[in-house]
């Protein structure tokens, strides 16, 4: 019976130190929380991110301008296309527009922050031009925040959120055949935060100043190659030179250093419609570790139909997308709960998007 | 058209060139007349056909298929969700799904012109083969003179685009708006680019 007790004692003095170092851990220490689909450094269509961004050898993608330069000249049919994609959390749209501006005050952060664990958003307008020479995309704004409260004995919130706008400008031929070359430039205006703090440092001025927006202005040049081999599947091998360019200034916790990303894609044949499967290793968020650079995507056409799939160790998501002439919308849900992981904690978003050739 | 054009070269090349035998050294041109040249590109004419309304068939059965899944997810999906943005997508995936429907059995059920013309010669038992290809190849031609009108407007249409939209922005004051225009006089100067070349 005294043995049972010391046990029981000393399990008990465990708890309270592991209490007691909990609560005096630095917000810095705190892993940034994501949602599945919405990156730190890539504004994405939802076909893509239901895809698990896995889409560089991708030939055609319906719903957006290529992801590899190489492939322009793969459009068959010049067009004006409008999207509109929204996540879920739509009502706080205003707030993070407000939050990215720099418009702040005590009011108003404790509106944004209390009551609210998770706060997610992103939503973006894209008008894409297609045709066989040239892609060219104008981004009027992209905003994407997430944000998460933990410790409620303390609360210590990490937010990340960004808004950018600019253009996107491809072209790209064929070499030789089967052989694919192009170049993307990318000119972009970025604002963003990228902080975390205890929440009653915003009572004071100096706390309120922690949230103040940085701001980039980007101009890329992104060289892409591809080869294909139809008679194997129609295997696509691709590769991106991403990130290369001039950076008005640089900052450390927003870091999009020049690097190669590669896609696999090929078609294997099925009775009906056409199935393609695409892996890409590339970085999609500036902390992420090298395990995450993996991204496993699928898409089975049929008719107007199209449904994605998508796998990595951001989550998995799933979608259904539809067109017809003129008309686009599609849906996709995302998780970051991966089969199999034993995450006790997850969040789940659903992207909506609606589009129109003009 | 472009496969048919392809299609009318490789027919043509392969009566060009100089039959040889083992040795390789030329052999005697074996006689085919024009007439019978004229036959045989009408019945791969007929083959081609053949094998397009099959294709467009099963593009057709596919596109039903879609489209009534797009009915049924859009009519669920509403009825599972009070999201107002998830309702309107649910509702567009509803009038796709018609749309899709309505395509496919177009697609299906009716032909397009050059078929039409085809069957037409088809039926016609009073021409010979050779006639029948003359007057199909007067049609191909006739097609691609309208293509090239087609894309010559269109050019001049984005063109014009151009000038206004480039206009309009220099007299616009709001930046965001200024940049729009200015997107957009670029888009109409590729489009333009692109039908004139």
């Amino acid at each position: 019976m005294v043995q049972r007790g010391r046990y029981r004692n000393w399990i008990r003095q465990v708890a309270y130190l592991s209490l007691v170092f909990y609560a005096l851990e630095s917000p810095a220490q705190l892993v940034f929380s994501k949602n599945a689909r919405t990156a730190d450094l890539t504004q994405s269509s939802l076909l893509t991110k239901s895809m698990a961004h896995a889409c560089l050898g991708i030939k055609e993608i319906s719903d957006s301008i290529p992801c590899q330069p190489a492939h322009t000249h793969f459009n068959r049919v010049p067009g004006l296309q409008l999207q509109i994609l929204i996540s879920n959390g739509y009502a706080n749209l205003e707030k993070a527009q407000r939050l990215i501006g720099g418009d702040i005050g005590e009011s108003f952060l404790t509106s944004v922050f209390s009551g609210n664990n998770v706060l997610q958003i992103e939503g973006s307008g894209v008008l894409d031009f297609k045709s066989k020479y040239i892609n060219a995309r104008w981004l009027p704004g992209s905003v994407r925040m997430f944000s998460a409260i933990r410790n409620e004995a303390n609360p210590a919130v990490e937010v990340f959120a960004v808004d950018e706008k600019g253009f996107t400008f491809q072209s790209g031929f064929a070499l030789l055949e089967n052989l694919n070359v192009g170049l993307q430039s990318r000119v972009l205006e970025r604002k963003y935060i990228r902080k975390k703090f205890f929440l009653v440092s915003l009572g004071t001025q100096e706390g309120r100043d922690l949230l103040k927006p940085k701001s980039q202005r980007i101009i890329t040049f992104e060289p892409g190659i591809s080869y294909q081999i139809p008679f194997l599947w129609d295997l696509t091998m691709s590769v991106l030179v991403a990130n290369g360019g001039s950076y008005s200034e640089k900052f450390s916790d927003l870091e999009s250093p020049v690097e190669a990303q590669f896609g696999v894609t090929f078609s294997p044949p099925i009775g009906f419609g056409k199935l393609e499967v695409s892996g890409d290793y590339k970085r999609l968020n500036s902390d992420d570790p090298t395990d995450r650079f993996f991204h496993l995507g699928a898409g089975f056409t049929y008719g107007s139909m199209l449904t994605t799939a998508g796998i990595d160790r951001n989550g998995i998501s799933g979608g259904v997308f539809y067109s017809i002439e003129k008309l686009h919308a599609g849906i996709t849900f995302t998780s970051t709960q991966i089969p199999g992981a034993s995450d006790y904690s997850y969040t789940q978003t659903t992207y909506a998007q609606l589009g129109y050739t003009l | 058209m472009r496969s048919r054009i392809i299609f009318l070269l490789i027919v043509f090349w392969a009566f060009s060139i100089s039959p040889t035998n083992s040795s390789g050294a030329p052999v005697a041109k074996p006689r085919i007349t024009f007439e019978r040249q004229s036959e045989i590109q009408w019945q791969s004419l007929e083959k081609t056909f053949r094998a397009q309304r099959e294709a467009a068939k099963t593009d057709g059965v596919s596109y039903v298929i879609s489209g009534s899944s797009a009915v049924l997810l859009g009519i669920f999906g509403e009825l599972g969700t009070q999201d107002p943005i998830d309702r309107a997508v649910y509702s567009v995936f509803q009038v796709i799904g018609i749309a899709s429907v309505g395509y496919g059995i177009h697609k299906w059920i009716v032909s397009p012109n050059d078929e039409l013309v085809f069957e037409s010669l088809r039926r016609e038992g009073s021409l010979t083969p050779e006639e029948k290809w003359k007057v199909m190849q007067n049609y191909f031609i006739l097609n691609d003179q309208k293509k090239a009108d087609e894309r010559m407007i269109k050019a001049v249409t984005h063109g014009l685009v151009t000038a206004l939209n480039l206009y309009g922005a220099n007299n616009q004051s709001n930046p965001n708006i200024k940049n729009g225009l200015y997107f957009l006089a670029g888009v109409n100067l590729l489009a333009f680019l692109s039908f004139t070349f």
